[in-house]
C-alpha cells in the first residue's frame, strides 16, 4: 500500500505557500470564512475570545485601577469606581479585535475558500487510506479499477491548489502586475481539462465518487482564481 | 486546547521551538498561545496564595499575578528590542515578543507545578510570614529559572555569528537584571497578593512608598526574631 503523506498539503507547506500562518480558524490575523459554517469550528473561535477577553482582563484591569489610584492620590472609592472602566476597555478591546481579525477574513475571502478546498483535499486523501485499508482487509468487496485514476487526479489537484495557493500570494502581495500569474492559470486550466477527462472514463464505484469531488475542488480553484485574470484582462 | 499544546512543545522540544522563533515559524499563535496559557497557570497560583485570606483576595489575585508578569515584559521589552537591534540584531519585533513570552510561561509553568506544595503549606501551616517568604522562595527560584532559559535561548536564537557579540550579551543580562527591578516594584505597587491576616480585603495597599527589597528584609529580621 503507498503511503500518501507525499500527497497531503502540510500545515507547514501552507504557512510557506500562503506566507501566513494557517490554523483551522485563522489565517494570520484573520479569521477563516469557514469558521462561522463548521459547530467545531465555532467552538474552537468562541473558547479563542473567552481566553483573548481573560488576557484583556489581566492587561487592562490592574492598569486601569492603577492609573485611577495615582491620579487620585490613593482613594479608595476612585479605585473602585474605575473597576467598571477597566473591564469595559477589556471588552471593547477584544470585540474591537474580533471586528479586525473579521474584516481582514472578509479581505482574504479567496484565499479563506482555497484554504477550505485544502482541508477537502486532505480529507479525501484519508478517505482514501480508509478505502485502501478496507480493501486490503476483505479484496473481493471493492474494485481496484480507478485507483490510479483517482490518484493521478489528486496528483493534479495538489499541482493546482499549489498554484492557486502561490497565484494567491503573489497577487496579495504584487496588486497590479504580474506576468507570472498566466503561466500558473494555464497550468491550472490544463489541471481542470485532465480531471474532467479522468472522470469521464471512470463513472461508477467509490473512486468515481472521489474523482468526481477531485473535480469539484478542481472547479473550485479554477472559479476563485478567475477574477483575477478577467480582471486584468479588461 | 490547542494554546496548551503549544507550551507542552516548548517544554519538552525546545530546541525546534527556538529553531521555528528563529525561522518566523507561526509566531501569531505562538504569541497567542503562550499569552493564555501563561495567564491562566498565572491564575492559577494567584487564586491560591490569595485563598490564605478570603474569596475577595483570591479573585483579585488571580488577576493582579498574571498582570505583573505580562504588564512588566511589556514595559521591559521595547528596552530589549531597540537596544539589541541597535548592536546588530536581525530579529523582528515578534520574535523578541515570543521569546519573552516562552521565558514568562516557562515561568508560570513552573508556579503552576509548586501550585500543590503552595496548597499543602496553605493548609498546614498556620504562619503569615512563613506563606509570604515560603512564596518568595518559590517565586524567585521559578523567575531564575525562566530567566536563564530565556538567556541561553536568546543566545542560541541569535548565533555566534551575530555582531558586536560581547556587547550584545552583557546588554542581554543587563536587561534580566532590569526585568527583575521593574517586575518586583511592580509587585511591590500591585499588593497584596496575599492579604494580610485579620484585616478586611483591600484592592491596594494604601501607603504607596517603600520597596519590595525592604519588606524581604523586615519580613526575614521579623521571622528570626531579630
Amino acid at each position: 500500500m503507498p503511503n500518501l503523506d507525499p500527497l497531503r498539503i502540510s500545515s507547514h507547506q501552507l504557512d510557506q505557500l500562503t506566507g501566513l500562518d494557517i490554523s483551522d480558524t485563522a489565517m494570520g490575523w484573520a479569521y477563516r470564512q469557514s469558521v462561522w459554517r463548521s459547530p467545531r469550528k465555532l467552538i474552537s473561535w468562541a473558547s479563542t475570545q473567552i481566553f483573548l477577553l481573560g488576557v484583556a482582563l489581566v492587561f487592562c484591569v490592574p492598569t486601569a485601577l492603577l492609573v485611577a489610584r495615582s491620579l487620585s492620590n490613593g482613594s479608595v472609592a476612585a479605585v473602585w469606581r474605575s473597576l467598571p472602566i477597566g473591564v469595559g476597555i477589556a471588552i471593547a478591546l477584544t470585540l474591537a479585535l474580533s471586528l479586525y481579525f473579521g474584516y481582514q477574513g472578509r479581505q482574504l475571502a479567496t484565499l479563506s475558500h482555497l484554504l477550505d478546498q485544502v482541508d477537502r483535499f486532505n480529507e479525501m486523501l484519508t478517505a482514501i487510506e480508509i478505502l485502501e485499508e478496507l480493501q486490503t482487509a476483505s479484496p473481493s468487496n471493492l474494485s481496484l479499477d480507478n485507483r490510479e485514476a483517482v490518484l493521478e487526479a489528486m496528483h493534479v489537484n495538489r499541482e493546482s491548489l499549489v498554484c492557486a495557493l502561490t497565484t494567491e500570494r503573489i497577487m496579495r502581495k504584487h496588486q497590479r502586475f504580474i506576468a507570472q500569474r498566466y503561466e500558473l492559470f494555464t497550468s491550472i486550466e490544463n489541471n481542470l481539462a485532465t480531471l474532467q477527462t479522468l472522470k469521464g472514463m471512470n463513472e461508477a464505484s467509490e473512486y468515481g465518487r472521489l474523482l468526481n469531488e477531485a473535480l469539484q475542488i478542481g472547479t473550485s480553484i479554477h472559479q476563485e482564481l478567475r477574477p483575477f485574470y478577467s480582471d486584468h484582462s479588461k | 486546547m490547542k494554546h496548551f499544546t503549544v507550551l507542552i512543545r516548548l517544554l519538552r522540544d525546545r530546541k525546534n521551538f527556538l529553531d521555528e522563533i528563529s525561522h518566523d515559524v507561526k509566531l501569531e499563535s505562538k504569541i497567542l498561545s503562550l499569552l493564555v496559557a501563561s495567564s491562566l497557570f498565572f491564575a492559577v497560583y494567584g487564586a491560591i496564595i490569595g485563598a490564605s485570606s478570603s474569596w475577595l483576595q483570591m479573585l483579585s489575585s488571580a488577576i493582579k499575578l498574571p498582570a505583573l508578569y505580562l504588564v512588566t515584559l511589556i514595559i521591559c521589552l521595547p528596552t530589549l528590542y531597540f537596544f539589541d537591534i541597535l548592536f546588530g540584531s536581525q530579529l523582528n519585533f515578534r520574535q523578541y515578543t515570543v521569546m519573552a513570552l516562552t521565558s514568562v510561561s516557562t515561568i508560570s509553568v513552573l508556579l503552576f507545578s509548586f501550585a500543590p506544595i503552595v496548597l499543602f503549606f496553605l493548609i498546614s501551616v498556620q504562619g503569615y510570614d512563613f506563606f509570604l517568604l515560603l512564596n518568595v522562595a518559590v517565586m524567585a527560584l521559578t523567575g531564575f529559572v525562566g530567566v536563564k532559559l530565556f538567556y541561553k535561548g536568546m543566545r542560541i536564537i541569535v548565533g555566534p555569528d551575530a555582531i558586536e557579540q560581547q556587547l550584545r550579551n552583557r546588554l542581554l543580562k543587563g536587561w534580566v537584571v532590569l526585568y527583575g527591578l521593574v517586575g518586583s516594584q511592580l509587585g511591590w505597587t500591585l499588593r497584596p497578593f496575599f492579604g494580610a491576616p485579620n484585616e478586611p480585603f483591600q484592592i491596594f495597599r494604601p501607603e504607596i512608598e517603600g520597596n519590595f527589597y525592604a519588606q524581604v528584609f523586615i519580613l526575614i529580621r521579623s521571622l528570626f526574631g531579630l
